[in-house]
């Protein structure tokens, strides 16, 4: 592989009268890694894939994919790129071969060798003895796999994948994380954007956090958590004299940070398992009671609390 | 490439909807059939043989004294003591019964009630003075027609017979009338001799007035054979009805086939489409073929089949040619356009369905009152406001056997409809997508 | 019953919001109603000539010829079309083309042998088994034979010598005669047709086959609401709630129902009051026409909003049955013309009760029970619909 990026944001923004969905992001993916954008819906995520895909043209800024800019050369940039959208994009009334077939004649493959790669892509998705079968009749998860099948058939270098695992069941979750990673082994550059915390920590290379239209942090998931200083949150619930505990707790060695919210007070503290013991014995010198105690190890939940004073969630 | 790539794609899928095949072709030949059922049950040897007309008379004639009915001078040699009873034995001769159906009343309001409740189409009321006055020369004999409103060709039928037996009668009063008016008091009793005298010369004794009166040529090229007659009759009207039903239905499958740019908006394979190497120009490009592809076929399949199952004559081949050309490009075009107009599918299903019933029936007056001189004036005028109206134009001239040339002016009206909506149709999309 | 009310509320306000959609539904069919009619005939002629045009070419030069040509100018039924530069050959192809009826081409000698009692035919050049033949054949010899009788009568008093009475002389006053004929058919009809102004009788026939022929295409917007409803999943939202399945059903059935009598109403007036068809006549009779066409049309609209999957399907199932309704029914074409088979064919069809209820008071000026039987068939034809509406919506959902 070269050095070249497989995708080069520079300080794209996009607007839609007031709303603000994009605004001067920049990152940089390199070739054959995974690299997940991270954020709460609506936080710019898939206006930012639409700009990558040429969907949307950018107020500002621009973009390279395989070094092709997506002002001035889209016709490259598409070439290069396989988009896996969040809605299944096929035509239902046609079967999967059918619909195999279409796609790859839009992505310029003909002839024998458009035909031998609808059947390795039915390999790779699992699909081939169902391949005569009209779409409609397949369940989600195999209109998924089709989905994907069809970003997949001009072998292209960079794969965007936009939130391909939001409603479907566990399995085919687990199946679609497991074929992402497959990608990578084989050399393609995924961007994936995501509001699971636990999909980008588990796939990526890089993640880049976005949050109301910026990027707010990107790194590997080491780096991102290190941004909350590897501290441990704890959570806990007391019977009563929360008040009296907590500002005892705030002098217990270890302990960073104590907050309350809606009855449960959060402890960040650098060693859970030191601090632990002191939060239980001066809760007890208070005439308090531990009821509950929650450990959350360092993640990007808590990076993007930490970073923005609301969960991931909310 | 892609665009035909594009364009079968979108075919296939038209072609697989069950649904979209029998509203494309199905129907348009489903509702003729009606029609040509409808009319080909009562077509027979030469003309329409239309049913009977029902009449309920009534005759109250009391007779009159002055005028004696000789029956050399009735048809078929009936008796008839009274004017009235000569009416009613006329109308229940032979030569009437094929074409109405005489029943007898005992009073006027029997009569009038017979046609009320549509048991009879018409009531002759023959009043009680008929002979009476028919005899006075000053004196105006009348009968009452009374026909069910609703009805105008067996009321036509029948009023048409009485008048010419009316007439007849008339003929010899006004020949006396005439003949006292001018005669001197010496010579008014010759009034019977010039009663005798006008029969016996006059067409009143002929068998045949029509014969007599009139020599009737058909126009040059017509057929004579009664049995091709009446098809030709059935024809005229079925076939009209066949060509609007395949305008109308032509259209409907224009905007309908045109939808697949929304549809595909809303299914997300149309975003899909330009995250690919394919310009935009190609998928609109490919799309608009589609809408062209589907009716061309539509329209050829309706024309075969409309001539080998009804025997309809469309023209001439290259007449027919430019017909089908004119609704080809308009319906796809006027699709494409009203499209462009849509933000989804949901309001398509009414503005479509709206718009183009409406320009349907619009441009499909003259078909719908075929036999009306109005409807004719508004089939060269408002209709022509829209597409369909041009379509039917050029349609209704290739079956009419018009030169070519007329036809072409159709087609080439058409052709510039269909580029003003092409263009603004596609300007809207290029620019909804850009 | 309050639910049945909450649904159809909620569904006309959804329609409500679309303006162009409600427009459209009330104003189509007026404006249909006014071109349809006026198609029909129904303004009158008073500005325009609706006899037949017939061709005329004399070949003659004799006074007869010119009394022929008189009265047949001064036909009420056909209207000369004379010019001087055609030939019989131009006349005969203008009716091969259809642009005349008829042509008339008196021979030369023809009044010379009508005065000698001569064996003498005017040459008729026509299609005969063109519907128009028929009239124009009656006036023609209804023509000639005046003129035959009046050189009869003519030549019986020349032969009689009266004195003072040349045969020109008695010709002109036979002919003069039958300006009033002695014997006349009084034509009468219902009174609701002799209250019409004239030429308007034309709309008496075409109002109601109309009315009720763009209810049914109003149909294709008012099914729509059931149809997104379904597809958007809020029908099987609505199904998980302790709604019954028949209040759905009547909720949306008493929209509909609303809306069509409503464009009844609508219609009606205009018709009444615009195109002067007497409708209000006998109002509750009227009344009661519409309310069962309107409970006919709307079991329909229910049907078809059950029925189709797509708004595009909710449109094909209104135009198909409206169509053959239609054409069934006799709004296009009368029925009287197509024998008692198709009559009573024609009777399977909704339409065909509706315009002889409408018809039965408004044309023929009958009175209130002559619309029961129309009223009972357009609520039958109501059951039947909404029994297979709800049947049908139980077996998918």
């Amino acid at each position: 592989m070269t050095d070249l990026p497989a995708i080069e944001v520079l300080n794209l923004r996009k607007s839609f009268g007031e709303n603000h969905a994009v605004q001067g992001v920049s990152f940089e993916v390199s070739q054959g890694e995974i690299f997940s954008l991270l954020g709460p819906n609506g936080a710019g995520k898939t206006t930012t894939i639409s700009m990558l895909s040429c969907l949307l043209r950018p107020d500002d800024g621009d973009a390279r994919v395989m070094g092709h800019s997506i002002r001035a050369e889209q016709t490259g940039v598409k070439s290069a790129l396989g988009v896996v959208p969040q809605d299944i994009a096929l035509y239902e009334d046609l079967t999967a071969r059918e619909n195999l077939t279409f796609w790859g004649k839009m992505y310029n493959l003909r002839g024998a060798k458009l035909k031998a790669r609808v059947d390795e892509v039915l390999d790779i998705i699992g699909l081939r003895d169902r391949a005569n079968e009209r779409v409609g009749k397949y369940s989600g998860g195999m209109k998924r796999r089709v989905n994907i099948g069809v970003a997949l058939l001009h072998k292209p270098k960079v794969i965007y994948m936009d939130e391909p695992t939001v409603g479907i069941d566990p399995q085919s979750r687990r199946n679609i994380l497991d074929s992402v990673v497959r990608l990578k082994d084989e050399g393609m550059t995924v961007l994936y954007t995501t509001h699971y915390m636990e999909e980008a920590q588990e796939l990526s290379d890089h993640i880049g956090i976005m949050d109301h239209g910026k990027l707010i942090a990107c790194g590997t998931n080491d780096e991102l958590v290190k941004l909350v200083g590897q501290k441990t949150r704890i959570d806990l619930t007391l019977n009563a004299n929360a008040e009296n505990v907590m500002p005892a707790w705030r002098e217990v060695e270890g302990v960073s940070l104590v907050s309350a919210e809606d009855g449960v007070v959060t402890v960040l503290a650098q060693d859970s398992n030191l601090v632990l013991p002191h939060l239980f014995e001066t809760a007890t010198r208070h005439a308090a009671r531990i009821t509950s105690v929650d450990i959350h190890e360092p993640n990007l939940e808590a990076v993007f609390l930490h970073l923005t004073g609301r969960a991931l969630r909310d | 490439m892609k665009i035909l790539d594009i364009a079968l794609k979108d075919m296939t899928r038209s072609f697989r909807s069950v649904f979209a095949v029998f509203f494309m072709l199905g129907v348009p030949l489903l509702v003729t059939g009606m029609f040509y059922f409808m009319f080909g049950n009562i077509a027979g040897e030469g003309g329409f043989n239309l049913p009977k007309t029902k009449v309920a008379i009534a005759n109250l004639d009391e007779g009159g004294p002055k005028f004696q009915v000789n029956p050399r001078n009735i048809p078929g040699g009936k008796k008839a003591d009274t004017m009235g009873e000569l009416v009613v034995s006329i109308l229940q001769s032979d030569e009437m019964s094929d074409l109405i159906e005489v029943m007898l009343a005992d009073s006027a309001a029997a009569a009038r009630a017979a046609v009320d409740n549509q048991s009879a189409q018409v009531a002759i009321i023959i009043p009680p003075d008929f002979s009476d006055k028919f005899a006075d020369v000053n004196e105006d004999a009348v009968i009452e027609f009374y026909q069910d409103p609703t009805l105008t060709i067996g009321p036509a039928i029948m009023k048409s017979i009485l008048n010419r037996f009316l007439d007849g009668m008339a003929g010899v009063k006004i020949a006396v009338t005439v003949f006292l008016d001018e005669a001197d008091s010496e010579e008014t009793a010759l009034a019977g001799q010039v009663v005798q005298l006008y029969l016996k010369d006059s067409l009143a004794e002929s068998d045949d007035p029509e014969a007599e009166l009139l020599e009737v040529r058909l126009p040059t090229g017509t057929t004579r054979n009664k049995e091709e007659e009446s098809q030709n009759l059935l024809l005229s009207i079925v076939g009209p009805i066949m060509g609007g039903m395949m305008v109308f239905y032509a259209f409907f499958t224009g905007a309908s086939t045109a939808q697949s740019l929304l549809k595909e908006e809303e299914e997300r394979t149309l975003p899909r489409l330009f995250t690919t190497p394919t310009s935009q120009a190609a998928i609109l490009s490919g799309k608009l073929l589609s809408v062209f592809m589907t009716i061309c076929v539509q329209v050829a399949v309706l024309i075969v089949a409309a001539h080998w199952i009804f025997g309809i004559q469309w023209g001439e081949v290259s007449s027919v040619i430019s017909m089908a050309a004119g609704i080809i490009f308009s319906a796809s075009s006027f699709g494409v356009f009203i499209n462009s107009f849509l933000k989804n599918t949901k309001q398509g299903g009414v503005l479509f369905g709206g718009v183009l019933t409406v320009t349907g029936m619009l441009g499909m007056i003259s078909i719908f009152a075929m036999d009306s001189p109005s409807a004719a004036r508004m089939g060269e005028t408002v209709s022509l406001l829209v597409p369909q109206g041009w379509a039917v134009r050029g349609l209704m001239n290739s079956m009419n056997g018009e030169p070519l040339e007329s036809v072409l002016i159709n087609l080439l009206v058409s052709l510039l409809w269909s580029i003003v909506f092409f263009a603004v149709g596609v300007w809207r999309f290029n620019r909804r997508y850009a | 019953m309050l639910r049945i009310l909450d649904i159809a509320f909620k569904d006309l306000l959804q329609l409500s919001r679309d303006f162009k959609t409600f427009m459209f539904l009330l104003i189509m069919p007026i404006i249909f109603t006014f071109l349809f009619g006026y198609a029909f005939g129904g303004f009158g002629g008073n500005d325009s000539d609706s006899r037949l045009p017939v061709g005329y070419i004399s070949q003659d030069d004799n006074w007869v010829t010119d009394e022929l040509h008189d009265l047949l100018a001064a036909s009420e039924v056909i209207r000369l079309e004379e010019n001087i530069f055609l030939s019989p050959a131009d006349l005969e192809k203008l009716v091969a083309d259809g642009d005349l009826a008829a042509a008339i081409i008196v021979p030369d000698g023809y009044g010379r042998a009508v005065l000698k009692n001569k064996t003498v035919r005017l040459i008729v050049i026509a299609d005969t088994g063109a519907q128009a033949w028929t009239t124009i054949e009656a006036e023609l010899l209804s023509v000639a034979s005046r003129v035959d009788g009046a050189v009869r009568t003519a030549s019986i008093m020349e032969n009689m010598d009266l004195e003072g009475v040349p045969f020109d002389y008695a010709f002109e006053q036979v002919i003069a005669a039958w300006d009033e004929p002695p014997i006349t058919i009084h034509e009468a009809s219902s009174l609701a047709i002799d209250k019409a102004s004239d030429g308007n009788s034309g709309l008496a026939h075409t109002s109601p086959g109309m009315m009720l022929q763009f209810a049914i295409a109003g149909l294709l917007t008012a099914a729509q609401v059931i149809v997104s409803e379904r597809k958007s999943r809020t029908l099987q939202r609505l199904l998980t709630t302790d709604t019954r399945r028949i209040h759905v059903v009547f909720g949306h059935y008493l929209a509909i129902f609303l809306l069509i009598f409503t464009q009844f109403a609508i219609l009606i007036t205009f018709g009444q009051f615009v195109l002067k068809v007497d409708y209000l006549r006998l109002p509750s009779a009227t009344l009661l026409v519409a309310f069962s066409a309107a409970l006919c049309i709307s079991a329909l609209g229910l049907l078809i909003g059950i029925l189709a999957k797509t708004e595009e399907q909710a449109v094909a199932f209104s135009l198909v049955p409206m169509f053959v309704f239609a054409g069934l029914g006799g709004a296009w074409v009368p029925l009287e013309v197509t024998g008692e088979t198709f009559q009573a064919i024609g009777h399977l069809s909704p339409i065909a009760w509706g315009m002889d209820g409408f018809e039965n008071i408004a044309v023929r000026g009958l009175g209130f029970e002559s619309v029961l039987v129309p009223s009972a068939a357009l609520a039958g034809y109501a059951l039947l619909f909404f029994t297979l509406a709800v049947w049908r919506l139980n077996a998918s959902e």
